[in-house]
C-alpha cells in the first residue's frame, strides 16, 4: 500500500475486528461514504442500513469509543460532536458496492452519562477516558464504551463552579470506518 | 407570472442548488462552507420585492431541505422571512444603486445564518447552538456578498419585472 490513507483506512478496518468495549454485541462494519452537507449538523453517511439490519437509535462506534447513534435506517447520517467538525477532513467517498443504505445520528456529550464522582472514587482529572454510564432513563449505548477523554478539569468549592472539558475518544478527523452495535436500550 | 417566467426561476433553482452541492459543499475554509441558496431570497427581495422574496425564500428554501439533515422546512421559513424582510427594506432604498446588493446580501445572510440556528435550536437541535457561529456566519456573508452582484443578474432574468412605481431610482425619467 502505498497511499497513507489506504495504510490508514487498513489500521481502521483491522481495529473493527477487535473492540474491546463491545464484548459480545453483533457488529455490523460499515464505511462513511460522506459528510454531511449542513454546517449546524455534523453528518457522516454510512455505507449500511435496514438491510443489514440496522435500527434506529443503534450506537455506533470507531476504533475509539462512541462515535454517533443511527437516527434513519435507509440513509446513514452521523452527528458528529461540534468541536470535532473543524477537524474532519472532507474526502470523497469510495463508493461501496452497496450505495447508501441507511441513516444514523449522533448524541452529543451533553447526553452522556458523565456523573461528578462520589467520595471513594476517581477524579475526573486529564486524559482520563469517560465511559457511558446506564443513565436512570433513556439507554443510549451499552454501559462501558467510551466516549470521551477528559482534557481540563477543573475543581471548586462547590459543584456549581467545578467544570470538565471533554473530548471525544474516537477518531473522527480521519474517520473511514465504524461499526454499528446491534444493539437497543431493551437489550 | 407566465410559465416562461416559472421555467426560468426553477432553472435557476435548480442550478444554485446544484452548485451547491456539487462545488460549493467542498469549498471548506477552516471546516465551514459557504452556502449560497440564502443568496436566492435576498436578491428577489431586491428585484421582486417582499412577495417575490418571500416566496423564493419559501420555494428555496424547501428545496435546499431536501438535502439538509436538519429539520425540514427550516430554511424555507427562514428564508421566507429574510426574502420579505429584504423586500421591505429596499423598498425605500435606490434599488439601482451597485452598493445595495453585496450590503444586503451581507447583513441579510448574516441575519439568515444567526436566526436558521436560533430556531433550529428551538425546534430541538440544541447543536446548532453550539458550532462555531461566528466562523460559519463571517463564511456566509462574506461569500454572498462577493457573489451578490452575479446572482442578482440571474434572479433578474427569471423574475418578471416588478413594478417600481413610487421606487426610489437614480434613473432619470422625464
Amino acid at each position: 500500500l502505498s497511499d497513507q490513507d489506504d495504510v490508514q483506512s487498513l489500521q481502521q478496518l483491522s481495529a473493527l475486528l477487535n473492540l474491546p468495549f463491545v464484548g459480545n454485541l453483533q457488529t455490523v462494519p460499515a464505511e462513511v461514504i460522506d459528510y454531511g452537507t449542513s454546517d449546524f449538523a455534523a453528518t457522516i453517511d454510512i455505507s449500511v442500513g435496514r438491510n443489514q439490519g440496522v435500527q434506529l437509535n443503534m450506537p455506533v462506534v470507531a476504533a475509539g469509543g462512541l462515535v454517533g447513534q443511527v437516527v434513519q435506517a435507509n440513509h446513514s447520517t452521523l452527528h458528529r460532536p461540534p468541536d470535532h467538525r473543524r477537524a474532519v477532513r472532507r474526502r470523497r467517498p469510495l463508493r461501496a458496492a452497496t450505495g447508501i443504505a441507511g441513516r444514523v445520528a449522533r448524541t452529543g456529550l451533553g447526553q452522556a452519562a458523565v456523573g461528578r464522582p462520589g467520595a471513594g472514587q476517581h477524579p475526573l482529572t486529564p486524559r482520563r477516558r469517560v465511559r457511558h454510564q446506564r443513565p436512570a432513563g433513556r439507554h443510549l449505548s451499552p454501559a462501558g464504551i467510551p466516549v470521551a477523554q477528559v482534557m481540563v478539569a477543573k475543581n471548586g468549592l462547590t459543584t456549581s463552579q467545578e467544570s470538565v472539558t471533554l473530548q471525544p475518544v474516537a477518531d473522527l478527523t480521519h474517520l473511514r470506518y465504524v461499526a454499528v452495535l446491534l444493539w437497543g436500550p431493551s437489550s | 407570472m407566465t410559465p416562461r417566467d416559472a421555467t426560468r426561476v426553477v432553472l435557476v433553482v435548480l442550478g444554485f442548488v446544484a452548485v451547491q452541492q456539487i462545488l460549493v459543499v467542498d469549498a471548506r475554509i477552516g471546516s465551514v462552507h459557504p452556502d449560497i441558496m440564502i443568496l436566492l431570497p435576498i436578491v428577489a427581495g431586491i428585484v421582486g420585492g417582499p412577495a417575490r422574496g418571500a416566496t423564493m425564500g419559501f420555494g428555496s428554501g424547501l428545496v435546499a431541505d431536501l438535502f439538509l439533515p436538519t429539520p425540514f422546512g427550516l430554511s424555507a421559513l427562514v428564508g421566507t422571512v429574510i426574502g420579505f424582510g429584504v423586500g421591505v427594506v429596499t423598498l425605500a432604498l435606490d434599488r439601482s444603486a451597485l452598493w445595495l446588493p453585496p450590503v444586503a446580501a451581507l447583513a441579510g445572510s448574516a441575519l439568515y445564518v444567526g436566526s436558521y440556528a436560533v430556531l433550529g435550536s428551538v425546534l430541538g437541535q440544541p447543536q446548532m447552538l453550539h458550532v462555531d457561529l461566528l466562523r460559519i456566519l463571517v463564511m456566509v456573508s462574506v461569500t454572498n456578498a462577493v457573489l451578490a452582484i452575479p446572482a442578482l443578474r440571474l434572479v433578474n432574468w427569471a423574475l418578471p419585472a416588478a413594478s417600481v412605481e413610487g421606487v426610489p431610482n437614480s434613473a432619470v425619467s422625464w
